[in-house]
């Protein structure tokens, strides 16, 4: 299934579909029996995950994902493979990570255990892309009801928070 | 920007561009031990063994809520020198706001327009312009001898009229006001486009 390209800087995820994603990670991380699953997107947001308490920066790890993924795509193209990689493999001591791109703006990572096997791992993964896909089709919320916050106040109130931040 | 709807985040991303050396790290390790810790994750540093910056660094803050929305800005550096082409285009994917950072001394303002220069290529081939797009100009290494005047400065980077704040970022200062004008102006921006 193709994905449309993001056409707007800006993407609102609507909570079903929000939802509808840590229901498509819980059933990935309970049938692959792995650690942890993120689910971000290729700017370094983090969206959503699910699994153990690996990390407390998530903002870190898709950052760093993303990158990753992201200098792969161009190592990809120097090289005239047109489509880019399907997939990063990272073999560690104890644990693997697997991180593979969801349409052409977001990415699943999976982290599991040696004694998981790559190729469940794999399989696995290309039906939650698909799932995923099929929910991130209808995922953007209305554009103007950022309206809703994004308004004058908000700047001020930021401003606000901001030097609060900064005078600790 | 994103927006998550169920966890009521917004998350702003803001670059720092400039030229190799200009201070874009020191800005970023500023305000890393400036902030309350459980206001901020761990600054993330991909270098060189001389210590300069390879691919990004990157440091994401929050502050409290407002409106009920939780606000998250995650800050990226680029590497300046002129061979990491690639990965500045990578890094300034879906990018909200930037901080240029200049070197204010006289014999730099050639590394200065030629990265700004490229940090305008960048963002047509995001389909983006500098006159259209939410950025800020720093001026730093306020405090270096043989330093071009504010005015020079103005004359020679800042064309479309930009907000601009003098800065010494490896002593703090500046840092945090450029932090603080860039956001505002990423916030108005996207307050304009919706």
């Amino acid at each position: 299934m193709q994905l449309a390209e993001r056409s707007s800087q800006q993407f609102m995820l609507s909570t079903a579909a929000f939802n509808k994603i840590n229901e498509v990670l819980r059933e990935l991380v309970v049938s692959t029996r792995s650690d942890f699953a993120l689910f971000c997107d290729l700017n370094g947001n983090p969206i959503t995950h699910h699994g153990k308490n690996l990390t407390t920066d998530l903002g870190g790890l898709a950052a760093l994902a993303a990158g990753d993924f992201a200098a792969t795509r161009e190592i990809a193209r120097v090289i005239g493979e047109r489509d880019g990689f399907k997939f990063i493999f990272q073999e560690g001591e104890r644990r693997n990570i697997y991180l593979c791109n969801v349409g052409f703006d977001f990415l699943l990572g999976i982290i599991f255990e040696k004694n998981v096997a790559l190729g469940l791992i794999r399989i696995f993964a290309n039906k939650t892309v698909e799932n995923l896909k099929k929910v991130l089709e209808t995922a953007a919320e209305a554009e103007n009801k950022a309206a809703e916050f994004l308004d004058v106040e908000f700047g001020m109130l930021l401003g606000n928070e901001m030097d609060r931040a900064f005078s600790q | 920007m994103f927006v998550n709807w169920a966890v009521q985040e917004v998350n702003l991303k803001v670059v720092y561009y400039g030229p190799g050396l200009s201070g874009k790290t020191s800005n970023l390790e500023y305000i890393y031990h400036k902030i309350d810790p459980s206001l901020r994750g761990d600054l993330i540093t991909l270098k060189t063994r001389e210590e300069r910056t390879l691919y990004f660094d990157f440091l994401q803050l929050e502050v409290g809520r407002i409106k009920g929305m939780k606000p998250k800005f995650n800050l990226y550096t680029i590497p300046g020198q002129v061979y990491y082409a690639y990965s500045r285009k990578i890094i300034l994917r879906g990018v909200d706001g930037i901080v240029f950072v200049a070197d204010s001394q006289l014999d730099r303002m050639t590394e200065n327009l030629d990265s700004l220069m490229d940090l305008e290529q960048n963002l047509i081939d995001e389909g983006q312009t500098l006159q259209a797009f939410p950025w800020v100009l720093q001026f730093n290494k306020r405090d270096l001898p043989r330093s071009a005047t504010v005015g020079e400065l103005n004359r020679k980077l800042n064309f479309h009229d930009v907000p601009f704040i003098e800065a010494v970022a490896s002593k703090g200062n500046g840092v945090l006001e450029t932090l603080k004008t860039a956001i505002q102006g990423v916030v108005s921006h996207a307050h304009k486009l919706i």
